[in-house]
């Protein structure tokens, strides 16, 4: 990379931390450090809650899966909008009018400590892993594409986020979410606008080439159990998913706790309900852009240059062999593409059959590289972008792109280490430690647990070598008890349910979320959701009136 | 101490069906972008 784009990342990085540090000076007890007083205005909110949800595996992951599936995976977010009008008139003012840290010390005050403990364990095991996951993503791409040792990526997008998490506390994390956002954002449009100026065709012929590979079909109305991207697993499934997400994780509900009012915190997700859609529609759009861009520009055979170079001196002849097929292909399918904008009859099939050539020409080189690599998951989906802003941005713009990744990664982390720290502290050590402990003893072990967060996220990262089964096992883990969690909150809004009701229904709806994905693996996890809500609510109802 | 039975909400139904209005409002403008385009191009 140029040391233009370099110096462009450098500057972003010194920037954010200096900004972090600064923004400790009005931290020094720990209702500044976790709530910021509760003094942030709602935009600023609703720009970290949106921060904090885009990821660097946004940034890379689906712009990727846009350019190999298409816009369908927007179904996924259906439901965000309608969760985020019922957290806003039933949890939000709860949460934020009961004057508590995390949301789990509320459940203690409707159902006893052991809810909230257990909650609250759950969450630091599974947002610990996540994170370590969320910084190894970036971090295996970086190391592959600059030729950079995986410790030292992690380094990179790891140190600067715990420093200025653990300095600057909420403040910091929440002004530089919405720094990182404006920076996503800005990043995000120019590189359509450099997409739609590079482009051979027109916008107009660059979405009919699109189309007829089935990339803009967004929708998909068959209501299928084992299909993940469907409306209505979107819509259903998604709304159970995000009303967990926003309402009972510590990492988005100490965002909007963090607000001026209930009218500010509301206003705060109502900004996500308007502006996710749209957003994850141009992240899609542009991988579908990047897709066209590729059908008349040669693109790499393998886009992970790692594997290109081991799979090129493990079999040379072999791989150059495919490499000039693959060329072949290429320019077939560039005149077949340039044939559907220009309305040849019988072009439409051709271009999908040489699309299917080119598609088995690459599969036998990710053959190749399982082969020298030993590994059965291989997939190169996460190297389309970076490897895109690499060659084809112009010189700046490929710097923004990549300060931008990091910015997405760094949004996440910091938030999740800040709320690591906050259920840690408050959930546990005030709590069963050093209930007595002065303010200043409390700031110095909040700083001392976002560190150890961060150290912990960092080494899970590192040890991420293999990170699609790493991610797969993070998922399904956060889906055991995503929708219980759920339940229990959705309990607590019930005035005859008790206590016992609820811890008791929190391990049940646990075992039925598990017994679903071992006995009925096909299931979508983002019905596992719904289901672990429903038996909670369920089982805490029934024990709350035998033990009434 | 453990408390029972549900905090009492307040919710103001005018507020919260304007915002639903709007909320729906846009995401009808999205889903029909999202539509137009399967539709014109597939």
């Amino acid at each position: 990379m140029h040391w233009i784009n370099w110096l462009i990342v450098a500057v972003y990085l010194c920037y954010i931390v200096w900004d972090g540090i600064r923004r400790s000076k009005d931290t020094d007890r720990i209702e500044g450090y976790f709530l910021a007083n509760q003094s942030l205005p709602w935009w600023a909110v609703g720009l970290s809650v949106m921060a904090t949800q885009l990821s660097a595996i946004t940034m890379i992951g689906t712009t990727g899966q846009g350019a190999t599936d298409g816009i369908r995976f927007v179904q996924f977010y259906f439901g965000l909008p309608v969760a985020m009008v019922i957290l806003g008139v039933t949890l939000v003012p709860f949460l934020h009018r009961s004057g508590v840290f995390t949301a789990y010390e509320y459940l203690e005050q409707r159902f006893g400590p052991a809810t909230r403990s257990l909650t609250s364990f759950l969450f630091l095991l599974c947002r610990g892993m996540s994170c370590g996951t969320i910084i190894a993503a970036p971090g295996v791409v970086f190391a592959a594409v600059f030729g950079l040792d995986l410790v030292w990526a992690v380094v990179v997008i790891g140190i600067p986020t715990v420093l200025y998490t653990m300095i600057g506390g909420i403040q910091a994390v929440a002004w530089a979410d919405v720094k990182q956002m404006i920076l996503i954002v800005i990043a995000l449009v120019a590189v359509v606008v450099v997409l739609l100026l590079k482009l051979p065709v027109n916008p107009h012929e660059a979405l009919e080439i699109a189309g007829a590979t089935g990339r803009l079909r967004a929708f998909d109305f068959s209501f299928n159990l084992t299909e993940t991207y469907t409306f209505w697993s979107g819509v259903l499934g998604g709304t159970f998913l995000m009303l967990s997400y926003f309402g009972t994780d510590q990492s988005q509900v100490q965002r909007y706790l963090a607000a001026k009012s209930v009218p500010a915190a509301r206003r705060s997700l109502l900004m996500s309900a308007y502006w996710k859609i749209p957003l994850q529609t141009l992240v899609l759009l542009i991988g579908v852009l990047v897709f066209v861009f590729y059908l008349f520009q040669a693109p790499p055979l393998l886009y992970n240059p790692a594997h290109e170079s081991a799979v090129q001196s493990a079999h040379p002849t072999e791989y150059a062999e495919l490499e000039a097929r693959f060329q072949d292909s290429f320019e077939a399918r560039a005149a077949s593409a340039r044939q559907v904008a220009d309305h040849v009859p019988g072009a439409h099939q051709l271009f999908l059959e040489q699309e299917a050539r080119i598609q088995e020409v690459r599969e036998e080189a990710l053959d190749l590289v399982r082969e020298t690599t030993r590994t059965s998951t291989v997939r190169d989906v996460n190297y389309i972008i970076p490897r895109f802003a690499l060659g084809v941005l112009p010189l700046g713009l490929t710097g923004l792109f990549i300060a931008a990744i990091m910015a997405a990664a760094m949004s996440s982390i910091a938030s999740e280490l800040n709320s690591l720290s906050t259920a840690t502290v408050i959930d546990f050590y005030k709590r069963w430690i050093h209930p007595e402990g002065s303010e200043r003893h409390m700031l110095r072990i909040s700083k001392i647990a976002t560190g150890f967060w961060g150290l912990f996220a960092c080494t899970v990262a590192t040890f991420a070598a293999n990170l699609g089964s790493l991610i797969e096992v993070v998922n399904r883990f956060g889906s055991f008890f995503y929708g219980s969690i759920l339940g229990v909150f959705l309990l607590a809004m019930i005035p005859r349910a008790r206590g016992i009701g609820a811890f008791a229904g929190l391990i049940g709806g646990m075992a039925a979320v598990a017994a679903v994905t071992f006995l009925a693996p096909e299931v979508s996890f983002l019905w596992h959701n719904v289901i672990g809500a429903v038996s909670v609510v369920a089982i805490g109802l029934l024990l709350s009136a035998v033990r009434r | 101490m453990v408390q029972d039975g549900a905090a009492k909400q307040v919710v103001e139904p005018n507020a919260f069906r304007q915002t639903l209005y709007r909320v729906l409002l846009i995401q009808l403008l999205t889903l029909g972008v999202l539509a137009a385009l399967q539709l014109l191009y597939h």
